[in-house]
Protein backbone atom coordinates (compact mmCIF):
# COMPACT_ATOMS: atom_id res chain seq x y z
CA UNK A 1 0.00 0.00 0.00
CA UNK A 2 2.96 2.33 0.70
CA UNK A 3 4.27 1.78 -2.84
CA UNK A 4 0.75 2.18 -4.28
CA UNK A 5 0.30 5.45 -2.35
CA UNK A 6 3.63 6.78 -3.70
CA UNK A 7 2.44 5.90 -7.22
CA UNK A 8 -0.88 7.64 -6.50
CA UNK A 9 1.00 10.75 -5.35
CA UNK A 10 2.95 10.94 -8.62
CA UNK A 11 -0.22 10.19 -10.63
CA UNK A 12 -2.14 13.01 -8.89
CA UNK A 13 0.74 15.44 -9.49
CA UNK A 14 0.82 14.55 -13.20
CA UNK A 15 -2.98 14.97 -13.51
CA UNK A 16 -2.81 18.28 -11.65
CA UNK A 17 -0.13 19.59 -14.05
CA UNK A 18 -2.06 18.42 -17.14
CA UNK A 19 -5.27 20.09 -15.96
CA UNK A 20 -3.67 23.28 -14.70
CA UNK A 21 -2.71 24.20 -18.26
CA UNK A 22 -6.38 23.84 -19.23
CA UNK A 23 -5.78 22.04 -22.51
CA UNK A 24 -6.98 18.59 -21.45
CA UNK A 25 -10.32 17.53 -20.01
CA UNK A 26 -10.42 15.84 -16.58
CA UNK A 27 -11.52 12.53 -18.11
CA UNK A 28 -8.66 12.46 -20.63
CA UNK A 29 -6.05 13.56 -18.07
CA UNK A 30 -7.09 10.97 -15.48
CA UNK A 31 -7.24 8.14 -18.05
CA UNK A 32 -4.04 9.02 -19.95
CA UNK A 33 -2.09 9.36 -16.68
CA UNK A 34 -3.14 5.87 -15.55
CA UNK A 35 0.00 4.20 -17.02
CA UNK A 36 2.02 6.45 -14.68
CA UNK A 37 0.36 4.76 -11.68
CA UNK A 38 0.84 1.27 -13.12
CA UNK A 39 4.47 1.99 -14.06
CA UNK A 40 5.54 3.34 -10.68
CA UNK A 41 3.48 0.83 -8.67
CA UNK A 42 4.84 -2.22 -10.50
CA UNK A 43 8.38 -0.85 -10.64
CA UNK A 44 8.27 -0.34 -6.86
CA UNK A 45 6.78 -3.80 -6.38
CA UNK A 46 9.47 -5.41 -8.58
CA UNK A 47 12.29 -3.51 -6.87
CA UNK A 48 11.31 -3.71 -3.19
CA UNK A 49 8.48 -6.17 -2.61
CA UNK A 50 8.89 -9.16 -4.90
CA UNK B 1 -7.35 30.92 6.57
CA UNK B 2 -8.97 28.19 8.64
CA UNK B 3 -9.99 24.84 7.24
CA UNK B 4 -13.79 24.74 7.27
CA UNK B 5 -16.49 22.23 6.49
CA UNK B 6 -19.10 23.25 3.93
CA UNK B 7 -22.08 20.95 4.66
CA UNK B 8 -24.16 22.50 1.85
CA UNK B 9 -22.04 20.54 -0.66
CA UNK B 10 -23.74 17.33 0.56
CA UNK B 11 -27.12 18.67 -0.57
CA UNK B 12 -25.71 20.04 -3.85
CA UNK B 13 -24.14 16.71 -4.82
CA UNK B 14 -26.52 14.58 -6.87
CA UNK B 15 -27.33 11.00 -5.83
CA UNK B 16 -25.76 9.49 -8.95
CA UNK B 17 -22.46 11.24 -8.15
CA UNK B 18 -22.40 9.44 -4.79
CA UNK B 19 -23.43 6.21 -6.49
CA UNK B 20 -20.55 6.39 -8.99
CA UNK B 21 -18.00 6.98 -6.19
CA UNK B 22 -19.35 4.22 -3.95
CA UNK B 23 -19.59 1.77 -6.85
CA UNK B 24 -16.02 2.43 -8.04
CA UNK B 25 -14.67 2.37 -4.47
CA UNK B 26 -16.46 -0.90 -3.74
CA UNK B 27 -15.38 -2.42 -7.04
CA UNK B 28 -11.68 -1.70 -6.58
CA UNK B 29 -11.84 -2.94 -2.95
CA UNK B 30 -13.30 -6.22 -4.23
CA UNK B 31 -10.68 -6.40 -6.99
CA UNK B 32 -7.88 -5.77 -4.44
CA UNK B 33 -9.33 -8.58 -2.28
CA UNK B 34 -9.42 -10.92 -5.28
CA UNK B 35 -5.82 -10.05 -6.26
CA UNK B 36 -4.69 -10.59 -2.64
CA UNK B 37 -6.37 -14.01 -2.60
CA UNK B 38 -4.92 -15.08 -5.95
CA UNK B 39 -1.44 -13.51 -5.95
CA UNK B 40 -0.78 -12.62 -2.30
CA UNK B 41 -1.43 -9.68 0.07
CA UNK B 42 1.55 -7.61 -1.13
CA UNK B 43 0.16 -7.25 -4.65
CA UNK B 44 -3.36 -6.85 -3.24
CA UNK B 45 -2.17 -4.03 -0.99
CA UNK B 46 -0.70 -2.26 -3.99
CA UNK B 47 -4.21 -1.94 -5.46
CA UNK B 48 -5.65 -0.45 -2.25
CA UNK B 49 -4.09 2.82 -3.47
CA UNK B 50 -5.35 2.45 -7.05
CA UNK B 51 -6.88 5.70 -8.42
CA UNK B 52 -10.45 4.38 -8.69
CA UNK B 53 -12.56 7.13 -7.11
CA UNK B 54 -10.37 10.07 -8.12
CA UNK B 55 -11.07 10.05 -11.91
CA UNK B 56 -14.84 10.10 -11.23
CA UNK B 57 -14.49 12.85 -8.62
CA UNK B 58 -12.32 15.04 -10.87
CA UNK B 59 -14.64 14.55 -13.87
CA UNK B 60 -17.73 15.37 -11.81
CA UNK B 61 -16.07 18.45 -10.29
CA UNK B 62 -15.15 19.69 -13.77
CA UNK B 63 -18.69 19.08 -15.02
CA UNK B 64 -20.29 20.86 -12.05
CA UNK B 65 -18.12 23.97 -12.45
CA UNK B 66 -18.76 23.93 -16.19
CA UNK B 67 -22.53 23.85 -15.67
CA UNK B 68 -22.41 26.59 -13.05
CA UNK B 69 -20.61 28.94 -15.46
CA UNK B 70 -22.97 28.00 -18.30
CA UNK B 71 -25.94 29.14 -16.20
CA UNK B 72 -24.44 32.64 -16.26
CA UNK B 73 -23.84 32.46 -20.00
CA UNK B 74 -20.08 31.94 -19.67
CA UNK B 75 -17.78 29.20 -20.88
CA UNK B 76 -16.81 27.10 -17.90
CA UNK B 77 -14.28 24.86 -19.65
CA UNK B 78 -11.17 26.49 -18.20
CA UNK B 79 -12.73 27.00 -14.77
CA UNK B 80 -13.86 23.37 -14.65
CA UNK B 81 -10.40 22.09 -15.52
CA UNK B 82 -8.77 24.34 -12.92
CA UNK B 83 -11.22 23.03 -10.32
CA UNK B 84 -10.28 19.44 -11.23
CA UNK B 85 -6.57 20.43 -11.08
CA UNK B 86 -7.09 21.66 -7.52
CA UNK B 87 -8.79 18.36 -6.64
CA UNK B 88 -5.72 16.57 -8.02
CA UNK B 89 -3.35 18.79 -6.00
CA UNK B 90 -5.37 18.02 -2.85
CA UNK B 91 -5.25 14.32 -3.69
CA UNK B 92 -1.44 14.49 -3.93
CA UNK B 93 -1.29 16.04 -0.44
CA UNK B 94 -3.66 13.37 0.87
CA UNK B 95 -1.36 10.72 -0.60
CA UNK B 96 1.40 11.75 1.81
CA UNK B 97 -1.10 11.11 4.61
CA UNK B 98 -1.97 7.78 2.99
CA UNK B 99 1.71 6.79 2.92
CA UNK B 100 1.83 7.58 6.67
CA UNK B 101 -1.30 5.46 7.25
CA UNK B 102 0.12 2.50 5.37
CA UNK B 103 3.56 2.82 7.02
CA UNK B 104 1.86 2.88 10.45
CA UNK B 105 0.13 -0.43 9.69
CA UNK B 106 3.31 -1.92 8.29
CA UNK B 107 5.39 -0.96 11.32
CA UNK B 108 2.98 -1.40 14.23
CA UNK B 109 0.57 -4.21 13.30
CA UNK B 110 2.69 -7.17 14.37
CA UNK B 111 3.13 -5.67 17.85
CA UNK B 112 -0.16 -3.85 18.66
CA UNK B 113 -3.89 -4.61 18.42
CA UNK B 114 -5.56 -3.98 15.05
CA UNK B 115 -8.03 -1.35 16.35
CA UNK B 116 -5.27 0.61 18.10
CA UNK B 117 -3.12 0.58 14.96
CA UNK B 118 -6.14 1.69 12.91
CA UNK B 119 -6.75 4.59 15.30
CA UNK B 120 -3.09 5.67 15.22
CA UNK B 121 -3.13 5.35 11.41
CA UNK B 122 -6.24 7.53 11.04
CA UNK B 123 -4.84 10.20 13.40
CA UNK B 124 -1.54 10.06 11.48
CA UNK B 125 -3.34 10.41 8.15
CA UNK B 126 -5.33 13.46 9.28
CA UNK B 127 -2.32 15.08 11.00
CA UNK B 128 0.09 14.63 8.11
CA UNK B 129 -2.47 15.63 5.44
CA UNK B 130 -3.44 18.85 7.26
CA UNK B 131 0.23 19.61 8.00
CA UNK B 132 1.06 19.17 4.29
CA UNK B 133 -1.78 21.53 3.36
CA UNK B 134 -0.45 24.22 5.73
CA UNK B 135 3.13 23.66 4.54
CA UNK B 136 2.14 23.98 0.88
CA UNK B 137 0.15 27.13 1.63
CA UNK B 138 3.06 28.64 3.55
CA UNK B 139 5.64 27.86 0.87
CA UNK B 140 3.38 28.91 -2.00
CA UNK B 141 2.29 32.27 -0.62
CA UNK B 142 5.42 33.34 1.25
CA UNK B 143 6.27 36.99 0.45
CA UNK B 144 9.49 37.48 -1.54
CA UNK B 145 11.19 39.58 1.16
CA UNK B 146 11.02 36.72 3.69
CA UNK B 147 12.85 34.41 1.26
CA UNK B 148 15.80 36.77 0.93
CA UNK B 149 15.85 37.57 4.63
CA UNK B 150 15.28 41.31 4.05
CA UNK B 151 12.68 43.18 6.08
CA UNK B 152 9.59 44.58 4.39
CA UNK B 153 9.75 48.22 3.33
CA UNK B 154 7.16 49.30 5.93
CA UNK B 155 9.40 48.06 8.77
CA UNK B 156 12.41 50.04 7.52
CA UNK B 157 10.49 53.29 7.79
CA UNK B 158 9.62 52.78 11.47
Amino acid sequence: MVVGAIALFVYAKVVSRLLAHGRTSALKATVFAMPVWFGIAFLGWAMFLR
Amino acid sequence: MLIQTDWSVIRKTKWHEYAVRFALGGLITAVAGFIAKEWGPVLGGLFLAFPAIFPATATLAEKRENERKHKHGLSGVRRGRQCAALEAAGTALGCIGLITFAATFWGLLPRLHLLLVFLIGIVGWVGVSVAMWFLRKRLRFRPKHSLSGARPLANHRR
